[in-house]
């Protein structure tokens, strides 16, 4: 697969590159940044369906409280 | 270390104060942040980001049933920091969930309905003890607690009896508003008749506003993400610092960094980042630029109600707001200087502010997506 990235990030990349030495180039460089996202991606998606995930005793729990705020009859 | 009194005055909207006389004074003695964008449009998620400084996608509280989810073994309170460097800490509010009990001495719950709140929280002032530093959290909640029997129980977010009559709603509001103004000058005269107003930071502030009728679809708050809820107010009353009123667009996230700052304590490395900064700069005329402030909310009515995740984000920023409603996936674009009331939709309009807001959106509210080796 052949990917065309903007001339100035490449720019900007190339510098850091040979600021840091902890990359022997851009392929390396570019494919570890997307590694950092995938990963990220990931931890996003197993948070948001751990936040969707209520008992049934939490969620009367909660609605118990909502009715206390006055929000719920 | 000074004593911290914060008094949260929950409901008031920022652009009603100089109707009530007393918060008009107490605004024009402190140091006034007149332009402050809250985190989320109601109580709870407001809360919890306002001691944390963490805004709710990061702090856990991030929807209505996300209420007991705050992340406490990362995200470190305020009275969690004031605790270690050896204030007593105590809060008096209307219901146990609306704040983070983390480093709390002691949390008491009123009854709204049957409490005199000035009586009670000047009792507070008059009975603490002045062997140590102490932080009381005060929370006034008669407006909103007055607003739900007159409203909230009365109409739908959609009838038409309450949206026809606006009027009549602004002027039931700013009754509730004037009552609160008499309510925080009795907590001012009690410090003073106490002699604690040399040694005592005092912060008046708000969580969110309230609908009077703006919006069909939204008869309260929580649904929407509209200046009329989100725009809130804080006034600092400092010893040794003069009074001013800063106008540039600051973030109630902001208020928990800045208490610490005019304690002198640092912020600690070993859990979660804060998000908001010290409002110091802007009283030292150091800073005078707007602060990007990111909100969010998902509604128990309205339209699209999403109780278990937020679904309305918006990015408000140089008087620019873009609203983002995740469930009809639809945008709205404000110039919040030429239509405060926001009123006409410039989304689609091929705007190159709408990309840059679009940008800033996603930037504020996916911080961690970002790669951290750029």
């Amino acid at each position: 697969m052949e990917i065309k990235i903007k001339e100035e990030i490449v720019k900007e990349l190339k510098e850091r590159i040979e600021s840091t030495n902890e990359f022997e180039n851009m392929e390396e460089y570019v494919n570890h940044i997307l590694e950092q996202v995938v990963e990220r991606l990931k931890n996003e998606n197993k948070e948001d369906k751990e936040e969707q995930v209520y008992s049934k005793e939490d969620e009367e729990k909660i609605k118990e409280k909502l009715k206390n705020m006055g929000y719920l009859d | 270390m000074k004593n911290v009194i914060m008094i949260l005055l929950d409901g008031t909207r920022q652009d009603r104060i100089e109707l009530s006389k007393e918060l008009s004074l107490i605004a024009k003695e402190g140091i006034y942040f007149s332009n402050m964008i809250t985190a989320a449009p109601y109580t709870v998620a407001s809360m919890h980001a306002i001691l944390s400084g963490i805004y709710p996608t990061k702090n856990g509280v991030n929807a209505y049933y996300n209420m007991l989810k705050f992340k406490k073994e990362s995200c470190k309170t305020l009275p969690e920091y004031l605790k270690s460097y050896g204030y007593y800490t105590f809060a008096d509010i209307g219901n146990d969930s609306y704040i983070p009990h983390q480093g709390f001495d002691k949390v008491s719950v009123y009854d709204v309905y049957k409490d005199d709140l000035i009586k009670r929280h000047t009792d507070v002032i008059k009975g603490i003890s002045k062997s140590k530093p102490f932080f009381i959290f005060c929370h006034y909640d008669k407006i909103v607690a007055n607003l739900i029997v007159n409203v909230a129980k009365k109409h739908t977010d959609f009838s038409e009896e309450y949206f026809n009559n606006k009027e009549k709603n602004i002027k039931r509001y700013n009754n509730y508003l004037k009552e609160a103004g008499i309510y925080a000058k009795e907590i001012l005269n009690s410090l003073k008749a106490e002699g604690l107003s040399k040694d005592t930071i005092v912060i008046f502030f708000s969580d969110h506003g309230i609908s009077n009728g703006e919006k069909v679809g939204e008869k309260m708050y929580g649904s929407f993400l509209y200046d009329y809820t989100l725009k809130v107010f804080s006034i600092i009353y400092c010893p040794e610092k003069n009074s001013k009123t800063i106008t540039h667009q600051t973030r109630t996230i902001d208020l928990m960094p800045t208490i610490l700052d005019l304690l002198n304590i640092p912020l600690d490395k070993d859990h979660e980042k804060v998000q908001g900064k010290s409002l110091i700069p802007f009283i030292e005329e150091k800073e005078n630029e707007d602060r990007i402030a990111f909100c969010e909310t998902g509604g128990l009515n309205g339209p699209w109600p999403s109780p278990k995740k937020h679904n309305v984000k918006a990015i408000r920023y140089k008087n620019w707001k873009l609203i983002y409603n995740m469930t009809p996936d639809t945008k709205e674009v404000y110039d919040l200087k030429e239509d405060p009331l926001e009123t006409n939709n410039l989304a689609g309009k091929g705007l190159t502010k709408e990309k840059e807001l679009w940008h800033l959106l996603k930037k504020e509210s996916k911080t961690e997506w970002i790669p951290e080796h750029i």
